[in-house]
């Protein structure tokens, strides 16, 4: 198997999470330095700030809304790179993985336009689960075949999967021969995941999260869960429990892949309603970060997710008090640098 | 589809070829030697937006492509330290370390750049011009493509010597190699591991800051939000796929650019090629040889691995 495989992830995953001295010293960087920015550079008061990102993201139904479905897709992403990520298994290529989940879920909903949407809906999501799970098989395979760690293969394989996805949005099938900008055209309404919430963008990927985060909370339960938690803590150790370690890391790439695909497809029939090259926009690689910082557990994940969709969703309202939008990322990139330092590997 | 046979098509790619490799080339020549120490960077992509800044408001504010240059390369050590000491010190995770890097450094790029020149139109600096030299410009096909060039190009075999006779002939050379072949043997033999991979970490983002400036000051004089557009990764792509070795990866960067050239007259050309897909080759490419080629003598075995692991 890989040296990855073995536990390069090698996050305390099981243990608790302790306020030593690095997290106080991490949490006190991180607000030092984004306090800095504000005040410093962008001249505004950290209060003000606190209060339009409160605005922004969760003050508002719209806006509130507008988090909820902004995070649905992270939080999908994430509790796919979770799942493996529990038993060591670093897939980074979430990124692609979606990318070609919302192109196989687009193009099964062409092929089938004159249908009911109840049947059409179906078939798009398996379609897309299977496009993912499919980007994810090559990285598998060359595991197998030649041990090459599935970190740089996932790694590599998203530019590829993302330069498909534009290659075919580009394409004359299924371009919108109307549009200036790269896109398809829009799906049938009739495809289109119902709003939720009555004059919100609030779909229902929702309830398909909510599906998938409870069934990742019911898996990490099971026996099978459990041997999982313990081939990422010690592989060898899991080896003589009667894990076949290889077998298992091909699953897990593969269903992480799976449910990434998935993320791809809800995006296009909840919220986007048409393909384009930036359907993922980085949402792939968050996931894994999201996966990272819920120390690979489901319902954590799930929720630092909402979090960073929060802190995305807030971007405008700081532009409003004149703050550029790009400092949502500076402060993502921040928390997650807190938490790597925090729970270091061992 | 007939300017593609044409001498002066190919002339004019690989000529532009070779200057777009140099930026890829010194943040893979830096990564080279990080990854070789056995530490994977994935924050090349944000320190390289950070070096380019900074090489961008040294360059307008004060003046000088130099100093531009070496503002980029000053900011990517400062960067390289600070993921070295998060990596090295404190045991953090190689990959979630880097992403974090990446994502909060192109942030800061251009946080800091909206916050700072918002209003100010788009503004330049004077980048690199291409120098004739008399005499072997005349070259037929060599010296177009060779001499006349703006003289940066040569940044890149100079560097790829250094960095070929530091890790393969002195011993600090040796002890990066140690550290990321056996980290282990390599502590027992009373190697400072940590300490070199700090050392090759601070070179790796001095290199990946100075491509940055390559890239904002060096050739287009101008900084966008933009601008390292994932060349980060295609460095570490090309990295990956001349196995480690300072020589192959000038060879892999000029087939990088010069395909980056390629695309560029392909599309302004409208010729009816999928140049979209054309971006993939590099990665493609690099996978192809991580499953097809010969298992690599040069590959750190020990990358991405913490160091409690090894």
């Amino acid at each position: 198997m890989t040296t990855s495989a073995d536990g390069v992830a090698g996050l305390r995953l099981g243990s608790r999470f302790s306020l030593d001295l690095t997290a106080v010293v991490a949490i006190g960087v991180i607000v030092g330095v984004v306090v800095l920015l504000l005040v410093q550079v962008a001249e505004v008061s950290p209060i003000e700030v606190v209060e339009a990102v409160y605005r922004g993201s969760i003050g508002s139904k719209f806006d509130f809304t507008t988090t909820l479905a902004r995070g649905i897709p992270i939080a999908l992403v994430a509790l796919g790179a979770a799942l493996a990520l529990r038993a060591g298994v670093f897939n980074v290529g979430g990124e692609g993985q979606m990318a070609i989940g919302a192109l196989t879920g687009y193009v099964s909903l062409v092929l089938l336009e004159e249908f009911p949407a109840l049947l059409v809906w179906p078939v798009a999501i398996a379609a897309g689960l299977v496009g993912g799970a499919f980007w994810a098989m090559i990285p598998a395979w060359m595991a197998v075949r030649r041990g090459t760690s599935e970190i740089l293969s996932t790694l590599l394989m998203n530019f590829v999967g993302l330069a498909v996805l534009t290659w075919a949005v580009l394409g004359e099938w299924l371009r919108d021969p109307g549009s200036v900008t790269p896109r398809t055209r829009p799906i049938d309404n009739e495809f289109a995941l119902p709003i939720v919430w009555s004059g919100t963008r609030l779909h229902a990927g929702i309830f398909i999260l909510v599906a998938v985060t409870a069934a990742s909370m019911w898996f990490v339960g099971t026996r099978r869960g459990f041997l999982n938690e313990l081939q990422g803590a010690n592989s060898r150790l899991a080896q003589l429990a009667g894990v076949r370690v290889q077998q298992s890391f091909v699953q897990l790439l593969l269903v992480s892949g799976a449910v990434a695909g998935l993320a791809g497809i809800v995006q296009v029939i909840g919220a986007n309603h048409r393909l384009s090259p930036g359907v993922t926009g980085g949402v792939g690689f968050t996931g894994l970060l999201m996966a990272v910082l819920g120390r690979g557990r489901p319902l954590p994940s799930v929720l630092v997710s909402f979090i960073f969709a929060a802190l995305l969703t807030s971007g405008e309202e700081l532009e409003g008090i004149g703050v550029a939008r790009p400092v949502v990322l500076v402060v993502q990139g921040l928390i997650v640098l807190g938490a790597a330092m925090v729970q270091r590997a061992r | 589809m007939n300017e593609i046979v044409e001498p002066d098509f190919w002339q004019q790619v690989l000529t532009s070829g070779l200057r777009l490799a140099v930026p890829v080339g010194v943040a893979g020549m830096g990564e080279v030697i990080g990854q070789r120490s056995g530490v994977l960077n994935l924050g090349i992509e944000g320190n390289m937006a950070l070096g380019a800044l900074a090489g961008f408001v040294v360059s307008f504010e004060v003046g000088g492509v130099w100093l531009g240059l070496l503002a980029g390369l000053a900011c990517g050590v400062l960067v390289g330290l600070l993921f070295g000491s998060l990596v090295v010190q404190h045991g953090a995770d190689q990959i979630v370390t880097g992403f974090a890097i990446t994502l909060g450094g192109v942030g800061l790029a251009a946080f800091l750049f909206r916050n700072f020149y918002r209003n100010t139109g788009m503004l330049q600096v004077n980048p690199f011009r291409p120098v004739e030299i008399p005499g072997l410009a005349r070259i037929p096909f060599l010296g177009e493509l060779l001499f006349v060039q703006p003289l940066i190009i040569w940044a890149l075999p100079v560097l790829a010597v250094l960095t070929g006779l530091t890790l393969g002939r002195t011993r600090f050379g040796l002890q990066v190699r140690a550290s990321g072949f056996a980290p282990e043997q390599a502590i027992a033999r009373g190697v400072r591991i940590k300490r070199v991979r700090m050392w090759s970490l601070a070179a790796g983002g001095g290199l990946a800051g100075l491509a940055g400036a390559l890239l904002s000051v060096g050739s287009v004089g101008q900084f966008t939000e933009s601008i390292t557009a994932g060349r980060g990764f295609v460095a570490i792509a090309l990295v990956i796929a001349a196995s480690w070795r300072p020589w192959f990866l000038i060879v892999a960067a000029f087939l990088f650019g010069s395909l980056q050239a390629f695309t560029m007259r392909v599309q302004s050309l409208s010729l009816d090629l999928p140049t979209e897909l054309l971006v993939a080759l590099p990665f493609a490419a690099t996978l192809f040889v991580l499953v097809f080629g010969r298992r690599s003598d040069t590959a750190p075995t020990a990358l991405a691995q913490s160091l409690d692991e090894a």
